[in-house]
């Protein structure tokens, strides 16, 4: 098995006007907006004043970070104990890390509040969707830079995201509970960039974005 | 294309053509040409009260229903408020001198420990648009600032909660309630809220969608459609 060279904790700041524009060109294309783009007229130039504006507004005040740590894990039964603290039940992470598999836990923030944005929007409350939908892409695209970013390290190592995913889009609780997610953020220690997470599962600030990638050696 | 608004008796000093130029302004989003046609009814000493309520508000129910229906998405919703918005701003300097009430008084928030606010947002938007006084208290509010709206002449809180963790406070702020003798209604809705969720609550009505807490603010006030 060939070692990984691991980094070491470590918080990275990433150029936040790439990630609005690749944001921005995701969202007009969401049916969502590209629908109302479509129809011309009155209605699409508001729509693209709007992601202009939204953009600008995110672009201003967004501080795009990433953190990347290693994680201990060791297989136990059908599933895997993480930290020492955790046991995430998953069949094809079993395989995964007795295959030589390395796991490791990423956060990606935006590092700012809701509340500077609605008052940065002028309290607009239709700016401030546009906004909200916006930065939610940014927050994508930042995770997929972080993503890119290890995987050019690693020339042929095959990487593979796990959600941690504590609700489902019709808020539905799923296996990570906020105790667990607690616990995956704790590996994080100084690396962290400031976020936070309530008793009742919500990211402070609400644009972050916590997950897992499994990392194979090639061949 | 002829609505079914109700004709005004020559006192919105517009045309039928233009009343209904001025619904279909609103549907389809078209704020400059809202704007003209209020305007012009405010200039000729139209009754900008009926004017908004036979013309104007039905015009966004439209809009709630056709996104209810699937028709359009929400930033078409968002831009038909825009423009309903243009017309409004003229009109409420003139009814606030006047002794015109809005439809009801209605207080909004998330409950306590619920940072989400898309939704509750949409519904601020949308309750506007039908005439209500809102008031959004936020994100993460307490029993007691719902209690409070109450003390302030809410008719109707509106609560909202996004996940199954923090639902459950619907519940508590609806018993906070009956214990400090408040007597607003309470509509409740969200992405995990149900109709049988409401029932069980005790919530007064329950709203799937934006458009659908308005309808459901009317129910429980006793308002038809």
């Amino acid at each position: 098995m060939d070692a990984l060279p691991l980094p070491a904790p470590v918080c990275t700041p990433y150029p936040v006007r790439d990630l609005v524009e690749t944001a921005r060109a995701r969202i007009a294309r969401q049916a969502q907006y590209a629908a109302l783009i479509a129809k011309g007229g009155s209605r699409a130039a508001v729509a693209r004043d709007w992601l202009e504006q939204a953009a600008a507004c995110v672009a201003s005040l967004a501080r795009p970070q990433a953190a990347r740590v290693p994680l201990a894990a060791r297989v136990s039964g059908d599933g895997v104990v993480i930290e020492e603290k955790l046991f995430f039940g998953d069949r094809r992470l079993v395989a995964d890390l007795a295959a030589g598999g390395r796991l490791f836990a990423c956060l990606s923030t935006l590092a700012y509040d809701q509340a500077q944005a609605f008052d940065r929007l002028g309290r607009d409350y239709a700016l401030f969707h546009v906004q909200t939908d916006l930065a939610r892409e940014t927050l994508f695209a930042l995770a997929r830079a972080a993503d890119r970013y290890e995987c050019g390290r690693l020339p042929g190592w095959r990487i593979r995201r796990i959600p941690v995913q504590m609700h489902d889009l019709r808020g539905r609780a799923h296996v990570w509970d906020s105790a667990k997610v607690q616990s995956l953020l704790g590996a994080f220690e100084g690396a962290n960039p400031g976020v936070g997470l309530t008793d009742t599962g919500f990211f402070q600030p609400l644009h972050s974005l916590l997950g897992m990638t499994l990392m194979r050696a090639p061949g | 294309m002829m609505h079914a608004h109700a004709t005004l008796m020559g006192a919105a000093m517009l045309t039928e053509e233009e009343m209904d130029e001025l619904f279909d302004a609103i549907c389809d989003g078209d704020r400059d040409t809202v704007i003209a046609l209020v305007t012009k009814a405010r200039d000729g000493g139209g009754d900008l009260g009926r004017l908004l309520s036979d013309t104007m508000i039905p015009a966004m129910a439209e809009v709630g229903d056709r996104f209810s229906a699937g028709e359009i998405f929400v930033p078409e919703m968002l831009v038909a408020a825009r423009a309903m918005q243009g017309g409004i701003d003229i009109i409420e300097p003139i009814l606030a001198g006047s002794d015109h009430e809005p439809v009801a008084r209605v207080s909004i928030g998330s409950v306590k420990g619920d940072l989400h606010d898309i939704g509750k947002n949409l519904v601020v938007m949308m309750l506007k648009g039908a005439g209500f006084e809102v008031e959004d208290l936020g994100v993460d509010v307490a029993d007691e600032a719902f209690a409070a709206a109450c003390d302030r002449g809410a008719d109707v809180v509106c609560l909202s909660a996004l996940l199954t963790t923090t639902k459950p406070q619907m519940f508590k702020v609806i018993n906070h309630l009956k214990a400090e003798g408040k007597t607003a209604k309470v509509v409740i809705g969200g992405a995990v809220i149900t109709q049988d969720y409401a029932d069980r609550i005790g919530a007064d009505a329950f709203g799937e969608d934006a458009p659908g807490a308005v309808k459901a603010v009317k129910r429980a006030l006793g308002m038809g459609n």
